[in-house]
């Protein structure tokens, strides 16, 4: 019941996301794409980003086994972004992703760059929904 | 024979296609030549009368302000300038766009849009514009007072032809932190009337636009306290207060004037909007740089 109810809040913060954001903050909204160290090895990534007015907030993969963010940082002077985030069901190790938006005034920009998880460093492209 | 004569019509049908082409091109070289910085939007000034001293303020029978024609009359309002900078018909008590109270993110979004011009500007999808871009836009826009329902409906000929209320019976605006909210390209507006200005306060947007020309950015917790005044016949005066603490460090101020046009948007007689659909005529999306 309480997993039911923690998945049901997970997609009602994904659809409020999802509705919200288009023209904003350029972190805010859901995000798809996949991270993986060849382009045959990929996995499918979804971010959901909120802004608050001070920082940016959010999880990976909604759903049972979504991760929130410890920290989003952005620095607009580049569009450089920083996430960090702690899996806490696997032994997999911390996740970091050093990424830079793409082609920032499109709705549908992209984020850009690197997922490093422990000392494995894997490419990561994740597009913004429109 | 046949030949020359073929050889001049193929030289006349080449040079009339690239005439035709240079025509085409025109608007598109004008959006590219634009020094990047908030355009003014010159409206419907072709169907201007021609200049003298303005007729003095036309009101009602109670002796408020009326935005519209007077009785008899027609006309509507042409596009408005910007709400930075003294350019045009802004107000010389704008503030520049570098006193502009910008967080850092929305300033470097701004300068991004400014330096890629209208290419990713949701309205030259034909999405409605929201805000002052509303009055910013080409083919004029006109009051219409609804006394019996309390409200002024704001129809807007440029863009996808859209229309907006303020509602003048006392209702509350929306709370943003509201389940049941949901975000739109016009917000929420209620009105009152202050001596001669109509105070308008909104929120409620979506964040699917551009709320002003060049690409001001905003978020959902956009709040615009908008001053309508008509300081005589020929000019709308427009004044809005910015308050969105999510793009900007502080509320902040600017406005700009609107002509009144007599004549249609051709220049010939008339005073009407006419019909315009954005979708109808966009040609330049693709093009746009």
């Amino acid at each position: 019941m309480r997993t039911r109810t923690r998945l049901l809040a997970i997609v009602c913060f994904a659809c409020v996301a999802l509705a919200r954001a288009q023209e904003g903050h350029p972190l805010v909204g859901t995000w798809h794409g996949t991270w993986g160290p060849t382009a045959t090895e990929r996995h499918d990534v979804t971010i959901v980003l909120e802004f608050d007015g001070k920082s940016v907030s959010g999880m990976l993969n909604p759903g049972p086994d979504s991760i929130r963010f410890d920290s989003v940082t952005l620095d607009a002077g580049n569009w450089s972004v920083h996430f960090e985030a702690t899996p806490q069901r696997t032994n997999a190790g911390r996740i970091t992703i050093d990424a830079t938006i793409h082609d920032v005034t499109n709705r549908r920009r992209s984020l850009v760059g690197m997922w490093t998880q422990g000392s494995v460093k894997n490419d990561f492209k994740v597009t913004r929904d429109d | 024979m046949i030949k020359e004569q073929i050889g001049r019509l193929t030289l006349c049908a080449g040079a009339a296609a690239l005439c035709s082409l240079s025509w085409a091109l025109v608007p598109v070289l004008t959006v590219a030549q634009q020094p990047p910085g908030p355009r003014e939007t010159p409206g419907p000034g072709r169907g201007r009368a021609a200049r003298g001293p303005s007729k003095s303020t036309p009101r009602h029978a109670d002796g408020r302000v009326n935005l519209g024609a007077p009785p008899g009359q027609r006309g509507f309002w042409g596009g408005g300038g910007s709400i930075v900078g003294t350019r045009g018909s802004s107000l010389p008590t704008n503030r520049d766009v570098n006193e502009v109270p910008f967080q850092p993110w929305s300033r470097a979004l701004y300068d991004a849009r400014l330096k890629e011009g209208e290419r990713n500007d949701p309205h030259a999808r034909c999405l409605p514009p929201g805000g002052p871009r509303q009055f910013q836009t080409p083919n004029g826009f006109e009051f219409i007072e609804q006394t019996d329902r309390k409200r002024i409906t704001i129809i807007f000929g440029g863009g996808p032809r859209s229309w907006r209320f303020i509602y003048l019976d006392g209702r509350p605006l929306p709370r943003l932190d509201d389940p049941d909210l949901i975000p739109t390209y016009f917000g929420y507006s209620t009105g009152r009337w202050e001596g001669d200005t109509l105070i308008v306060e909104s929120t409620g947007y979506n964040e699917k636009f551009w709320f002003h020309r060049g690409g001001l950015p905003h978020t959902d917790a956009l709040r615009l306290t908008e001053r309508f005044s008509r300081p005589d016949f020929d000019t709308l005066k427009y004044e809005v207060t910015v308050d969105d603490p999510k793009a900007y460090s502080r509320p902040w101020s600017g406005g700009f004037t609107v002509p009144w046009t007599y004549t249609n948007w051709d220049g010939s007689p008339g005073g009407e909007i006419h019909e315009y659909f954005c979708q109808d005529n966009e040609r330049d999306y693709s093009r746009l740089r």
